[in-house]
């Protein structure tokens, strides 16, 4: 049970930081003052995304990893 | 996007000119994420009823199938978020920037595609401006068609589409007045 959940585990925080990686290979060149965005949603900087999706990757990996202990 | 307090005209991107002052840049409207959302409520649908009917199940001392059943279900669960973040990702690379002199549109995805389309707005013939149906209007989103000799550049889901046609005809308005008295000068 231990292996299977610390190996579900690794592999969502290893495609958490693959999307990451692409992510920021395809926009890093893009810089732009938060002042100029029109846009429906707003994009303030890079460090503020990063840190939703460090956040998002916890509370994916605790909403995943903690019913399949449950259950098991 | 990143915290820059530089003057517009210092703004470079690939395939900006020196000449070239950023004026303004947007993304498509949030409604682009709206099926996606969809897509991801009904996988979590699909998973909250899968977990139901595992444990529904009798345990008949069948042990490894109900934790195969497990597997999967939390795996499809993680999957369907993470194919929600990638929809995000992808958001967020599709950016238009209007400049004096152009419009570019910059569509980038996390692997495949890197495409840079411009449109010189001096060289603009027409410009047109639709929304259609009550959606579109409701959320005052819509398409703007910009056509110049023989290039054709349609941009989708424009947010604020009358602000952002009104802006885009001044700055090319502007742009004009400054050719025609940097000529006569």
């Amino acid at each position: 049970m231990v292996i299977t959940i610390v190996s579900i585990g690794i592999a969502i925080l290893a495609v958490e930081m693959l999307l990451w990686r692409l992510f920021w290979r395809k926009i890093y060149d893009m810089f732009f003052p938060p002042s100029m965005d029109t846009s429906s949603i707003h994009f303030f900087s890079l460090q503020w995304i990063r840190g939703i999706v460090i956040v998002h990757a916890l509370m994916l990996m605790v909403s995943t990893l903690f019913p399949l202990w449950l259950l098991w | 996007m990143v915290n820059d307090t530089s003057p517009p005209s210092d703004i470079s991107f690939l395939g900006k000119d020196p000449e070239e002052i950023c004026q303004f840049y947007f993304r498509q409207h949030w409604i682009r994420l709206w099926w996606p959302l969809v897509h991801l409520g009904m996988w979590s649908i699909f998973v909250v009823m899968a977990v139901w009917m595992a444990q529904s199940l009798p345990a008949n001392g069948n042990m490894s199938m109900r934790h195969i059943a497990h597997i999967f279900i939390a795996v499809t669960w993680a999957s369907a978020h993470l194919v929600f973040l990638t929809a995000i990702y992808r958001h967020f690379l599709y950016i238009i920037v209007v400049t004096s002199q152009r419009i570019h549109r910059i569509k980038r995805t996390l692997i495949t595609h890197d495409d840079h389309q411009t449109v010189d707005l001096r060289m603009l013939q027409e410009i047109h401006k639709s929304q259609h149906g009550p959606i579109q209007n409701i959320f005052g989103f819509g398409s703007l068609t910009f056509e110049a000799q023989e290039t054709v550049l349609k941009i989708h889901f424009i947010p604020g589409i009358a602000q952002k046609y009104e802006r885009i005809l001044r700055v090319k308005e502007m742009e004009r007045t400054r050719e025609r008295s940097a000529s006569r000068g």
